[in-house]
């Protein structure tokens, strides 16, 4: 998965120019801002970014999850299947959802219905897709359980979330999600919430299946790390607009945008060699601005090192490397700092 | 990695936070500008408003002396000379409403003082202290509580004696445990924070922790309880005055008026008309600015 | 060696457990035990829940021992232990030579200008309802070490330390941002200028970019004041950066306790190893190493198992791994760990 670059072109989803706006208090936030890219057949692709970064909502507006009267989507297309997911009515909706695409969230605790057994909650999806009988619709959810490495699954169908663990509980969440064997896995900080050693289970896990089943995965993640071992291509961003996107390898070895380098070198890193002492993690001064206080131009001046008069003009979306994007004025710059 | 940047590098913690009148601004404007956006709140406020101005400039604006029998003929209807009518004694029924809303609001103060006063400090050392004392303070309030309110009034009242007064205590000792509970309540969710266990790692001892920390916390829920406390009690109160245990003869005090109105009520139904609808209206409008205030004071705090 | 002053008493000589008198430590820990019965009412039929067994550990002037565990291995229950937020069911805690472990509040409050804390969740670890010039000198109140316009003033100086700005002073927490509130917190510990900081995972909660500001505060503070951190984390990578010495906890127990590189660079102890190769390195073309993907699940910290209570999850199990409970060993001058494997033979497991 690292590093292969995936020969399929066929996009099995395209979102573009997509547009989230939240009416607060304070104002219209926009959440999403113009943000386009495409998920090819089999590849995992990761939509890297902190809070406030649209990550979360991006996905949320793909399935027709935002809360509904606060929330919008404002513009754009989600073209699956031959269709724009935007423009589909509820029923519509209800049928690809689960069943063609199909999402996991962050926290295993509150995403299962506490009062409902795991079975239940497992043959929900098949029984409302494909019209299994119970008979049928059981034994496919022990299969599922068996899939996603639980032991015992055929026990395991009567028991409640609250007697699992936070690893199993995520389990269950992957198994429910690839119930229905969907085109496309959404999965919105599926570990972030879970120890180091269960996330590793947890993302050989889905690897493993991604295998079997030709899944394309979104994978949401604030964490390089998993975005490393992971993700075929990377999406980066920032105050609700894409900032840099590309392949993994080339975007680790050359990041086109400041943030992304930024993000990349905030983290301290476990090496096996060492160097003098302890020296200072790279830090991004400033905080992310609220979303109805954007400044003008490039959102990420104020905080960005190499900041100049022209970014108050937002930056376009350049190609800067053969298959590697960034919105900046001043990649260049950083091309000639990093090989320096 | 470099680290001359060509821009000066703005230090991370000290990019300026948005002038301050931008955002919260303080507790009593933020409510105030929240009621008055809120129907229920304007109308609550606005009784409660006429009720204390009436207690308040009673002498002023009740055109006669309330106690002062033969102001007019007995039972008159509501005429120009007497906007409500007179009752039997010939007294003049506006006036002793009017004078008698100074009695209600002595009523809700005092016996919610007596409430909340006791109720915070069972809920606050109760809920700090954990172990037997909590376990003492908390299942004597549950006791407590298992009986209605006005069991234990009457109780109150029957020990004490007949009186206004004895029926504003009574009426106070019987809610002390919807207090309680609140601020136990309360009490119990703080100290899970860790900023509880900061000011205890950090030396505090048991009296900041209560006053300093715990108290803030507990102050707005019980202001929306104080609040709709007030017409529990007016009600309470008035039940027991026309029960005949609370205000005695002569007082104008609305229930007791109620009671006495009660063998005229066919031949002269403004009797208990006018106290009734006065002891309802305050009610309703304690009720309706208790509803605003708890809007006013928990989501928003909530909402960061 | 790792760039920093050493202290009196020496960071070298305080890199074994050992029970030679070290007198210069800072903090002793020893044999510590915290047990919680679970189950309120008549019936107590709950086995207490063994939260942290048998742990000890020093911490010297100056240092950083980092503490590593996941969920149920009672780290945080071991920071609560160290600023006697709790009691210990047994062992003994002794701070600047001092026996702490049954002291009561009152006993404790002057010691509690020695040892802060710094919380993880930096939206409820301020009380919401003070202001920060409040929080942030109320230990200096409660000691009283300033009052008034002083206080103030010293109140600035905290904020300016921590790269605040003091005009800010007068603001309610919830206007500031985590990063911020973070910094708050810390200076709120540095008030009373403590020798040693406990930080229960203190940029767990904050995002990637604004826990490099942090790190580095803390490690500049370090530096400057010459701190102790009893640093605990879930965070390898962030633990390795902070840290002198590192300990490894597993379901209550140290299972590791090294220096540092030595920790990191080979792992002594199986679950040292697996969580290590658990950690996803932030480079998509490091070969796919050779990770240790634990099987099952963590036991309940109620039925802990017999023997080596890690034995349910290790690769490299055996008869004696069930039986009989490793003790702690020196494996390697400045590394120890509680294994049989390694007990049994002195080799290493190879890695650079």
């Amino acid at each position: 998965m690292t590093g292969a670059t995936r020969s399929s072109a066929r996009p099995v989803l395209a979102v573009e120019r997509l547009r989230t706006e939240f009416s607060t208090k304070a104002g219209l936030a926009v959440a999403v801002d113009d943000v386009s890219f495409e998920l090819r057949e089999a590849e995992t692709l990761a939509i890297v970014g902190e809070s406030g970064s649209g990550k979360s909502v991006t996905a949320l507006s793909i399935l027709g999850l935002l809360p509904p009267v606060t929330a919008r989507v404002a513009a754009g297309t989600v073209r699956f299947g031959g269709r724009d997911l935007l423009s589909l009515d509820r029923s519509q909706l209800q049928d690809v959802r689960g069943a063609q695409i199909a999402m996991i969230f962050q926290d295993p605790m509150t995403s299962l219905n506490p009062v409902l057994t795991i079975g239940r909650q497992l043959t929900e999806a098949v029984v409302r897709h494909e019209h299994l009988d119970p008979r049928a619709a059981t034994a496919r959810a022990v299969e599922m359980l068996a899939r996603v490495q639980i032991p015992e699954p055929a026990w395991q169908i009567g028991r409640y979330p609250h007697q699992l663990s936070g690893g199993m509980r995520q389990r269950v969440m992957i198994a429910m999600a690839l119930s229905c064997r969907p085109k496309v896995l959404i999965a919105d900080e599926p570990t972030t919430a879970l120890d180091v050693t269960v996330q590793a289970q947890i993302l050989d896990l889905m690897s493993t299946l991604q295998e079997e089943f030709g899944t394309a995965i979104i994978l949401i993640t604030h964490d390089m790390g998993v975005v490393a071992e992971m993700s075929d291509r990377v999406i980066v961003m920032y105050a609700g607009r894409k900032v840099e996107e590309g392949d993994t390898v080339t975007l680790f070895d050359n990041p086109c945008h400041p943030y992304t380098r930024g993000l990349l070198k905030a983290r301290p890193r476990i090496t096996a060699t060492f160097g003098p002492g302890r020296s200072r993690l790279q830090e991004i001064p400033g905080v992310v601005p609220p979303l109805t206080r954007l400044p003008p131009g490039c959102r990420f001046a104020p905080r960005c090192a190499l900041r100049v008069e022209h970014c108050r003009e937002q930056p376009s979306l350049d190609e800067k490397a053969p298959g590697q994007r960034a919105e900046c004025w001043e990649s260049h710059r950083m091309q000639a700092e990093s090989t320096a | 990695m470099s680290e001359s940047f060509p821009v000066e590098e703005l230090p991370a913690a000290l990019a300026p936070l948005p002038p301050a009148a931008a955002l919260r601004p303080g507790p009593v404007r933020r409510i105030g500008s929240f009621l008055l956006r809120n129907p229920g709140g304007v109308i609550g406020a606005t009784i409660v408003l006429c009720l204390v101005l009436s207690a308040v400039l009673a002498p002023i604006i009740a055109p006669y002396d309330p106690l002062h029998m033969g102001a007019g003929r007995r039972l008159t209807p509501p005429s120009p000379a007497h906007p409500f009518g007179t009752d039997e004694f010939g007294r003049d029924l506006l006036s002793r409403v009017i004078y008698g809303s100074r009695l209600t609001l002595q009523i809700g103060l005092i016996a919610v003082s007596i409430s909340l006063g006791t109720g915070l400090l069972v809920g606050l050392v109760g809920g700090y202290s954990g172990g037997w004392v909590e376990r003492i303070l908390m299942r004597g309030t549950d006791v407590l509580f298992s009986f209605t309110d006005t069991l234990i009034a009457l109780a109150a009242v029957a020990v004490l004696g007949p009186s206004l007064t004895n029926a504003m205590i009574a009426v106070g000792i019987a809610a002390i445990p919807y207090y309680a509970r609140v601020t136990y309540g309360v009490v119990l969710v703080e100290k899970s924070k860790p900023y509880f266990d900061a000011a205890v790692a950090a030396g505090a001892g048991h009296l900041r922790i209560i006053f300093v920390h715990l108290l803030p916390n507990v102050i707005p829920p019980l202001i929306v309880v104080a609040s709709l406390g007030v017409s529990a009690a007016v009600l309470a109160a008035a039940g027991l005055s026309f029960l005949g245990l609370g205000a005695q003869p002569p007082s104008p005090e609305w229930g007791a008026m109620l009671a006495s109105g009660r063998d005229y009520f066919t031949r002269a139904s403004w009797i208990m008309t006018f106290p009734g609808l006065a002891i309802a209206l305050s009610v309703l409008g304690f009720n309706l600015l208790g509803d605003a205030l708890r809007e006013a004071l928990d989501p928003r705090q909530r909402r960061r | 060696m790792l760039g920093i002053a050493p202290h009196a008493g020496g960071v070298h000589s305080l890199t074994t457990l050992a029970s030679m008198a070290v007198p210069a430590s800072l903090l002793e820990a020893r044999n510590l035990q915290k047990s919680f019965t679970s189950g309120t009412g008549l019936f107590r039929s709950a086995p207490p829940v063994q939260a942290v067994v048998g742990v000890s550990f020093d911490i010297g002037p100056g240092e950083t021992l980092g503490l590593v565990g996941e969920s149920g291995s009672g780290k945080s229950t071991i920071g609560r232990l160290i600023t006697r937020l709790l009691t210990p069911t047994a062992g003994t805690i002794r701070l600047e030579g001092r026996d702490i472990t049954g002291l009561n509040a009152r006993a404790m409050r002057p010691l509690r200008r020695v040892v802060q804390t710094v919380f993880q969740d930096p939206f409820s670890s301020l009380n919401p309802r003070l202001t920060a010039a409040h929080l942030v000198g109320e230990p200096l109140v409660i000691h009283n070490m300033a009052r008034g316009k002083d206080l103030r003033t010293r109140v600035a100086g905290l904020f300016e330390s921590v790269g605040l700005h003091p005009e800010q002073m007068d603001r309610y927490p919830h206007e500031f941002s985590g990063g911020q509130r973070q910094r708050l917190a810390i200076a709120r510990a540095l008030s009373v200028q403590p020798r040693l900081i406990v930080a229960d995972e203190p940029v767990s909660a904050l995002d990637v970019s604004i826990q490099a500001s942090v790190i580095n505060l803390l490690v500049s503070l370090q530096e400057r004041h010459g701190l102790a951190y009893l640093f605990i984390s879930h965070d390898m990578a962030v633990v390795e950066h902070i840290s002198h010495r590192v300990a490894v906890l597993y379901l209550g127990k140290i299972v590791e306790i090294a220096d540092r590189k030595m920790l990191f660079a080979s792992p002594q102890h199986p679950y040292t190893e697996a969580l290590l190769s658990a950690v996803p390195i932030a480079d998509p073309r490091a070969p796919r190493r050779e990770r240790i993907v634990l099987k099952g699940d963590l036991p309940s910290p109620s039925k802990p198992p017999s023997g080596c209570r890690f034995h349910t999850r290790c690769p490299y199990v055996f008869e004696r791994c069930r039986v009989e409970e490793p003790a702690m060993r020196e494996i390697k001058p400045g590394q120890w760990a509680a294994c049989h494997l390694r007990l049994s033979s002195s080799t290493s497991k190879g890695k650079p």
